[in-house]
């Protein structure tokens, strides 16, 4: 995985996983691999894999069950926030850069119109 | 958390060249820091004097809440930035060698690691490419179970597929009982390694800081961090 260096890992790493869950590729109530072995599957080390993942834990992605392990929600509803969340800040990078570049509203949705037709 | 070593104004001359300067920091367990700095900076002379080959001029240091000594010593596994093996050395040798050097080398950890780093325990040292003898001293310095690594520039002149093996290594060795401290002045090969970084010049420690912290508040890479630090320094 290539990171962006000058944006903190741990983040990075957690938009990820967050996209694996919204797409199902991490489907709901599935259980994750361990931190160690994460850590070595996205190459970072334990200390910044260990954040990410208490990270996500606090945003009620994940649930850690001590002694068990960790897994994705079960909760849609956390899933569906999830969901918003993500494309909502790709719909605001999206008109943000629209609108610098000095389009009017109504072009904007006409472009996204012919844009899905295609 | 547990301080694993602390270095307290610690001052070396060579001659009249002053080498270290006041050099203050505290490494606490379960990290991965970077001691990156310019050549003549100093990095490697601190590890030495942490490894007790040199001695301070003045200053303390302390490994796990010990002086320097042979105590500390145990503490320790030393990756120098020189070929430290005897030139007549198959790597079967060598691990030997460790085996009853270090009571605390784990023979099953190194066939491990020997496997992983693709080295062949027969070859003789003599005639292994850099990086190959570079895996093999890094299999031989992580076979230990030390609370202190240090590493003394191991990437330099390193393949980019070594390099990743290599790092991998490091990686899968931490754990929260023990600190990993690399000095390098190739800042960019072991960005994403990092947890902490001190960044040395002129035999002072001029920035200290977690890798995170650089990246989240300053909103730079450690690259450019270091290009700002060092072009103001």
């Amino acid at each position: 995985m290539k990171y962006n260096p000058t944006a903190p890992i741990y983040l990075q790493i957690i938009e990820y996983l967050k996209k694996d869950i919204v797409t199902g590729k991490l489907a709901a109530g599935e259980r994750l691999d361990s931190v160690r072995t994460l850590s070595d599957r996205f190459e970072v080390n334990l200390n910044t894999m260990q954040r990410a993942c208490s990270e996500l834990e606090k945003q009620g992605a994940i649930i850690t069950q001590r002694g068990i392990g960790s897994f994705v929600t079960d909760d849609h509803e956390v899933i569906s926030a999830l969901q918003n969340e993500m494309s909502g800040g790709l719909i605001d990078l999206f008109i943000s850069g629209m609108q610098d570049m000095g389009f009017p509203e109504e072009t904007i949705v006409d472009l996204i119109r012919k844009a899905l037709k295609r | 958390m547990s301080v694993i070593l602390s270095v307290k104004s610690g001052i070396k001359k060579f001659g009249r060249k002053q080498v270290l300067d006041g050099v203050n920091f505290e490494l606490p367990a379960g990290r991965i820091v970077g001691l990156l700095g310019p050549n003549g900076a100093g990095k490697t002379t601190i590890l030495n004097t942490v490894m007790g080959l040199y001695r301070l001029d003045s200053g303390e240091i302390q490994i796990c809440g010990e002086a320097i000594g042979y105590k500390s010593k145990r503490l320790m596994s030393y990756l120098p930035d020189t070929n430290h093996l005897f030139t007549w050395m198959r790597v079967s040798d060598a691990l030997h060698y460790y085996t009853d050097m270090f009571p605390d080398f784990d023979r099953d950890r190194a066939t491990e690691l020997c496997s992983l780093l693709e080295i062949d325990e027969r070859s003789r040292t003599q005639s292994l490419s850099k990086g190959e003898l570079e895996r093999v001293l890094i299999m031989l310095i992580f076979s230990r179970k030390a609370r202190l690594y240090l590493l003394d520039e191991p990437l330099g002149g390193i393949d980019p597929l070594s390099r990743n093996k290599i790092v991998k290594t490091i990686f899968s060795q931490l754990d929260t009982e023990s600190t990993i401290l690399i000095s390098t002045h190739l800042v960019k090969d072991i960005e994403t390694l990092l947890d902490d970084v001190l960044f040395l010049n002129n035999g002072k420690v001029i920035y200290s800081g977690s890798a995170d912290h650089i990246r989240e508040d300053r909103g730079q890479s450690i690259e450019d961090c270091y290009m700002e630090v060092f072009k103001n320094a």
